[in-house]
């Protein structure tokens, strides 16, 4: 396996749903390939990040003043 | 997404007016930027939090009462925007066949498929804690905003609505291929952007 096909499947998500031959034969090049080893960790972390990124969005206004949205006039008329 | 998305029949006993409104006035500001990252204009936004805030008040109160408003008024979110990206690009998508290739893997691989050595990623090393603060998230939202217009949507849909691969293919009109070439693209330029702008020394 070569890392341009190695990085395809690991980033695309294909990976975790492909056959356990292909499985085996993506582990060998990792252990074999310290670049991709490295991309699968970023990729790991951004897995992290995109959750934090998620949460962050997710978060009531504690600060603004009741019913206005930053930005935005006091009274958006909806 | 959250089991309690789809709202369901009104009941008798209808929300408590109040406490719809503090949720409203709580988490109309959230929502409206998390639907912004999907839908544009603005308008079209306003529309699908406005939507779910309408939604949630078909449920009843003893319901409501139970409901963590974050996870139900988002989920009910996620389910509007869905249906507004599903209808503005199932019909787009008939049209755009083809797509651009992956130009990206031009510069990142040599024509054996090998890392191009000076493109080739290192370990991101620096603490998580440090990661979690609104500079790094403001690189990243950048680097998400640098993507093509595609692999975007994709992205946006996979990792913040939080759409199975079938529901982003069924949604943007994409076949499973494209679905993956364009995931694909998306985690390699993010991942190089945020190498090249922050853990690489470009960090401010």
């Amino acid at each position: 396996m070569k890392c341009q096909r190695y990085v395809f499947l690991l980033s695309s998500g294909q990976l975790t749903e492909a056959p356990l031959a292909s499985r085996l034969e993506a582990s060998a090049h990792r252990w074999m390939c310290h670049r991709c080893r490295a991309f699968t960790r970023n990729n790991d972390t951004l897995d992290h990040i995109m959750a934090a990124q998620r949460d962050r969005l997710m978060q009531p206004d504690s600060s603004d003043p009741p019913g206005v949205v930053p930005g935005e006039p006091s009274d958006p008329g909806r | 997404m959250p089991g309690a998305a789809r709202a369901s029949a009104p009941s008798a006993a209808r929300p408590d007016p109040e406490l719809m409104a503090q949720w409203a006035r709580d988490w109309r500001g959230p929502m409206l930027r998390f639907a912004q990252l999907h839908l544009q204009p603005r308008e079209e936004a306003e529309d699908a939090v406005q939507d779910a805030l309408v939604a949630a008040l078909g449920v009843s109160a003893d319901q409501l009462q139970q409901a963590d408003p974050r996870r139900y008024l988002f989920g009910i979110l996620k389910h509007k925007i869905t249906d507004r990206l599903r209808t503005k690009y199932r019909r787009e998508a008939r049209d755009v066949v083809c797509d651009e290739p992956d130009e990206l893997d031009a510069l990142l691989f040599d024509g054996h498929g090998h890392w191009v050595a000076e493109m080739a990623p290192t370990p991101w090393r620096t603490p998580e804690a440090d990661l979690l603060t609104e500079q790094f998230f403001a690189v990243v939202d950048l680097c998400i905003d640098k993507l093509p217009s595609k692999a975007a949507r994709v992205f946006s849909m996979k990792e913040l609505l939080e759409c199975d691969a079938d529901e982003v293919c069924s949604t943007l009109g994409l076949s499973k291929a494209d679905y993956w070439q364009n995931m694909s693209r998306a985690r390699k330029q993010i991942q190089l952007c945020l190498s090249q702008t922050w853990f690489d020394g470009g960090r401010p």
